[in-house]
């Protein structure tokens, strides 16, 4: 076989190899980009979330329904006060 | 021969030179209008909002946070049946059928249906399933402690273009670094048009806004918006304020003002209610201005607390003007320690006329009268004071008990906390700390502005004003465990060139505990009815607060 065939022969298969290969590596990735989509959706559902139960957190935790919670449930504002102003003698001869 | 190959060498050129020309006309010329054009063929442009900065108060708690709202568009060229689309769609949304038909029958690609709307609406309109309608997710202020604090805050409304912008307080103050930076995409699509879902090339990344994390204490705050709201009840007040402030950092703690409004339906209330008092409503400060005159006195060497007043027998006559005391009850060669306990105004004349004019402002501007605060909320305003050469004998005597005179409440406690800071004073700061979005902490730290008296000309004024809340006109709601120096103010109020003879300005201006001070605050009521003094309305406010302060900070009780 003269050198001029043996080098297109081998460009060709190099050619059809290459094709081969294109062909499975696109089969393998074709489904990622769905997949890639699927996944962003739910990050951007779980950061809907996070913001939705931080909103229900902050209305719960806030002052105005815990001063409201605690009057129904008994809890009544300080009226008055003591302090310790002086130290008490531990005993007196 | 050689004239032909020239020729063609140089009608080669030529086309290259054209080629470059145009190339460079296309490129550098046409650049943009080109770019434009390209990406329009190639996807369709749109903005990713930012979300707006939270405000948290001092436990990091958000009294400003974010919500997550929608707003709902159509592409009419994709909407078959107009007018069942418009009928579904305003059924859900209980909005007028007529409106969305409007919208609809527009010859656009983009058109908006709604706006604020709720993730079930959302839901709700989602469920339809209508081709052509969208949403897109935008994020609206959300207040989880309802109007607390509302005009220290400020509230987000709308510039020019539409856009959010924060007003007033610390929402106009920091809007920069709380709007962030809108982002800006471009959603790819193929030969017919319809969007490839992956494929989203981002041209300008969209920037968060940063957090604020205030000085601003939750329970305190609270505590003060209930008090002051219960001082203009129970004093038929038109309005009220309470600032407190920790004087040995600048610290604002809390600003409480009544009546407020609601920060989300801020358009139902009045524009004048949107401005914070504590920082734009100038006022003459009355008896609340004496201490900073005393100890402006004393600091020159031309008084001490033994200083006998020789004018204080009866009635100072100045330039025509007869001066009084506030209960017409006179003390002769009364001292200056007992001059501020009966707030006697011929004892501060006295005071007043040993400073002169020169001296008297020289050290009020120390005490930074006159200048604004450099507190960080918008809109804060100055009456500056007027040239030396412009003050009659009577300006002066009038001025020397805060009548005449015109300040902001936050110049007058700021004044006070360097009486209680040993003579330096503060910058008052309402922000503690900036996050920005990838969570770096940035501390804003106290700032010493200056030194209006020595510490010991402070520690002399703290114990003549402990001594004015124990023996002065307000000992009767002075705390019993707890050395409190403080001082009332019933101020006239100036209307159409003399002063109203029925309604006053009560105030009380105090720190505690006197020895080591931990706040100091400033109590207001605007035209109280009940009784038009200072010792009566806002004398038991400010004690009942300060109550509450000495248990909350665990003062050990100092008599």
């Amino acid at each position: 076989m003269k050198r001029s065939t043996l080098i297109i022969v081998f460009l060709l298969l190099i050619t059809v190899g290459l094709l081969i290969s294109k062909s499975m590596v696109s089969n393998n990735y074709s489904t990622s980009g769905p997949e890639l989509a699927k996944m962003d959706t739910q990050v951007k559902e779980y950061k809907t979330e996070n913001i939705l139960l931080k909103e229900k957190l902050l209305k719960l935790s806030s002052l105005n329904q815990i001063s409201s919670e605690a009057g129904k449930i008994g809890f009544v504002e300080r009226k008055s006060y003591f302090s310790l102003s002086k130290s008490v003698p531990l005993a007196k001869r | 021969m050689i004239w032909r190959f020239k020729l063609v060498l140089l009608l080669i050129n030529l086309a290259f030179f054209l080629v470059i020309l145009r190339l460079g006309y296309w490129q550098i010329v046409k650049a943009e209008e080109l770019s434009l054009m390209g990406q329009k063929q190639y996807g369709l442009s749109s903005e990713i909002f930012p979300k707006r900065g939270e405000i948290k108060t001092s436990d990091e708690f958000s009294l400003a946070a974010n919500k997550i709202s929608y707003l709902v568009y159509a592409n009419p060229k994709l909407i078959e049946d107009k007018l069942a689309t418009s009928k579904k769609l305003a059924e859900t949304l209980e909005i007028e059928e007529a409106s969305i038909s409007a919208n609809l029958k527009r010859d656009l690609f983009w058109v908006t249906i709604a706006k604020d709307l709720g993730v079930e609406k959302k839901q709700q309109v989602e469920d339809l399933k209508i081709p052509g309608v969208g949403f897109e997710e935008r994020f609206d202020r959300f207040y989880p402690e309802g109007s607390i604090a509302a005009q220290l805050l400020g509230f987000v409304g709308k510039d020019d273009l539409g856009e959010n912008k924060g007003y007033f307080g610390i929402e106009g103050y920091y809007d920069r670094l709380l709007s962030g930076k809108t982002g800006k995409v471009i959603n790819v699509r193929d030969a017919f048009g319809r969007p490839v879902l992956a494929r989203v090339r981002e041209i300008s990344p969209k920037i968060d806004g940063s957090d604020l994390i205030l000085n601003i204490d939750r329970a305190i705050q609270y505590l003060a918006e209930k008090k002051i709201k219960e001082g203009v009840i129970r004093y038929g007040a038109e309005s009220g304020m309470v600032g407190i402030i920790n004087p040995k950092t600048g610290e604002v703690i809390a600003i409480a003002t009544y009546p407020g409004f609601d920060p989300v339906n801020f358009k139902d209330y009045d524009s004048k209610r949107y401005k914070n008092p504590f920082i734009t409503d100038l006022y003459e400060p009355g008896s609340t201005f004496k201490p900073l005159v005393m100890s402006s006195a004393m600091d020159a060497g031309l008084v001490s607390p033994t200083t006998k007043c020789d004018i204080c027998s009866g009635p100072v006559s100045i330039g025509g003007y007869s001066i009084e005391t506030w209960n017409k009850k006179y003390y002769p060669n009364i001292n200056m320690t007992d001059v501020i306990r009966h707030s006697d105004n011929t004892g501060m004349v006295f005071v007043g006329q040993k400073l002169g004019v020169g001296k008297f402002l020289e050290h009020l501007n120390k005490f930074g009268i006159g200048y604004l605060t450099g507190i960080d909320l918008q809109g804060e305003v100055v009456a500056e004071m007027r040239e030396k050469d412009s003050w009659y004998p009577v300006d002066l005597a009038t001025a020397s008990f805060g009548q005449g005179i015109s300040i902001t409440p936050i110049e007058l406690l700021s004044a006070i906390s360097a009486i209680a800071n040993e003579g330096k004073r503060m910058e008052p700061h309402v922000v503690k700390e900036i996050i920005s979005p990838d969570g770096k902490r940035t501390k804003i730290k106290p700032k010493v502005l200056n030194r209006p008296i020595s510490s010991e000309t402070a520690k002399v004024m703290t114990e003549i004003m402990v001594n004015a809340v124990d023996k002065g006109e307000s000992s009767w709601v002075k705390l019993k465990d707890h050395r409190i120096a403080g001082k009332t103010g019933t101020a006239s109020i100036p209307i159409a060139g003399h002063y109203d003879p029925k309604h006053t300005i009560a105030s009380f201006v105090g720190f505690g505990p006197a020895e080591n001070p931990k706040f100091a605050m400033l109590v207001v009521f605007n035209r109280p009815k009940s009784s038009i003094y200072g010792a009566e309305t806002a004398a038991p406010i400010f004690f009942s607060i300060a109550k509450e302060l000495v248990s909350y900070y665990g003062i050990a009780p100092d008599r």
